[in-house]
């Protein structure tokens, strides 16, 4: 007998595929041959990231009456459309309290404990990275633990500012992020070094390899946060530190900030320390490379870790930390950022 | 639990109906008329009513069996086959 295992997750990257539905099964076709069926009750996420597929009407029925999200990505890795339902979404409580926060001491004190979590997710990847050279390379621990202090230095100034409304205090903290981000950069560009070529961090449209590999990694794990943030009664579109722009997540990128660094750092940079080839082809990563890095952050999500004195597998307290958010914006307790483990 | 569900059923369209339904609940095709796979508690509850209310007074039986990981390192595959069978 062999596998019994399922995928949660169905990626569709072949050119001409088909998504369709049988009895209650998700069936997958490639040139009108069925190469994989999944039952609905099993999946999780639709990720579709080629061009020129098809899905039909009845599978996408399906997928939403089940809470399955189908998600778009494009070449890079940058997801362009999400389909959901649009009755997962009933909490009103919720989201009025999410935009009336946005005018109080709640979106402050939101904004400052992602951020906070950002910036301790930081330090601890770069200590998890730096712990075995400690013995090995002296030199090079040294160096990122310099890092590391600094950053804790940011974290420090983080902590004090204070304000009544996210708008008074934006610049602040934004500046105080993007110091520490450039720290963290440089800590990982020395943990990586040897290994490639990191020109330093690039957002959009970067062509290194290792830019590439992280934009692609959080493409991915866009589309699982803004799963959660939907699946919590939130709003994706309304954030607090990213300013409200039509068509933006803005609550989707100011929540990942605290998974970016345990999810997707961390499996890209233990896949450079590891030799692992990255092909690219025309300036993007080839196939089989984003095949493998979207295996490996779902291996990822699937690992368990330590949270509120319990294991819980890393997808699920993203899940838990999206309803913590909400039960904080109504005021009923109080978040607390996901720090990973070193 | 694992879960072996046999069955011998006269009529094609019920057969089918079962055959399907068995995939729908994530199980594998070992054999003909013999579907394995993990269930839990609730979905095998499910899935018993399911085939009950599908073979309903039709020719047949059907026997859903969850079997502990013990016993079930005794199975002995003895096979001929290089393939399992096609979908019947």
């Amino acid at each position: 007998m062999s596998s019994l295992e399922h995928p949660s997750e169905v990626f569709v990257s072949n050119y001409g595929s088909f998504l369709g539905k049988k009895s209650e099964r998700l069936v997958l076709k490639e040139n009108g041959q069925t190469v994989l069926e999944v039952p609905f009750y099993e999946l999780q996420n639709i990720i579709i990231e080629t061009s020129g597929a098809s899905i039909s009407t009845d599978c996408i029925k399906e997928c939403m009456q089940r809470g399955i999200p189908i998600s778009f990505l494009s070449s890079t890795g940058k997801p362009y459309a999400t389909i959901v339902s649009p009755h997962l979404t009933g909490t009103v409580v919720t989201r009025r309290a999410q935009y009336e926060a946005f005018k109080d001491k709640r979106g402050v004190q939101m904004v400052k404990l992602f951020v906070e979590g950002k910036l301790k997710n930081q330090v601890n990847t770069l200590k998890y990275f730096a712990k075995y050279r400690k013995s090995a390379d002296k030199e090079l621990f040294n160096n990122v633990q310099s890092v590391i202090d600094k950053i804790e230095t940011t974290a420090q100034e983080l902590k004090e500012i204070t304000g009544n409304c996210i708008n008074d205090v934006r610049g602040q903290i934004m500046s105080a992020e993007g110091r520490a981000g450039n720290l963290y950069w440089q800590g990982i560009k020395l943990l990586t070094a040897g290994k490639i070529d990191f020109p330093g961090r690039e957002h959009a449209g970067a062509a290194d390899p290792m830019n590439s590999l992280l934009n692609y990694g959080y493409g991915i794990l866009y589309g699982k946060v803004e799963k959660c943030l939907i699946l919590a009664g939130l709003d994706p579109y309304a954030g607090f530190l990213h300013v409200d722009r039509s068509g933006k997540e803005s609550l989707v990128y100011d929540f990942v900030e605290e998974f970016r660094q345990p999810v997707v750092d961390r499996v890209v940079v233990a896949m450079i320390n590891k030799g692992i080839p990255i092909e690219m082809e025309d300036g993007q990563l080839s196939q089989k490379t984003r095949r493998d890095l979207a295996e490996r952050i779902k291996e990822r999500l699937d690992t368990a870790e330590r949270f509120q004195g319990k294991k819980y597998r890393l997808q699920t307290i993203i899940q838990m930390q999206a309803r913590r958010i909400a039960t904080h914006l109504r005021g009923e307790a109080r978040y607390k950022p996901y720090v990973s483990g070193w | 639990m694992k879960t072996f569900v046999i069955y011998d059923i006269e009529e094609d369209r019920i057969r089918n109906k079962i055959l399907e339904t068995c995939r729908d609940y994530g199980l594998e095709h070992v054999q003909y008329s013999t579907f394995f796979g993990e269930l839990n508690h609730n979905r095998r509850e499910e899935l018993k009513l399911r085939l009950k209310k599908t073979l309903g007074r039709k020719n047949g039986k059907i026997l859903v069996f969850p079997i502990c990981d013990k016993d079930l390192k005794l199975l002995e595959n003895i096979c001929n086959f290089p393939e399992l069978p096609p979908d019947a």
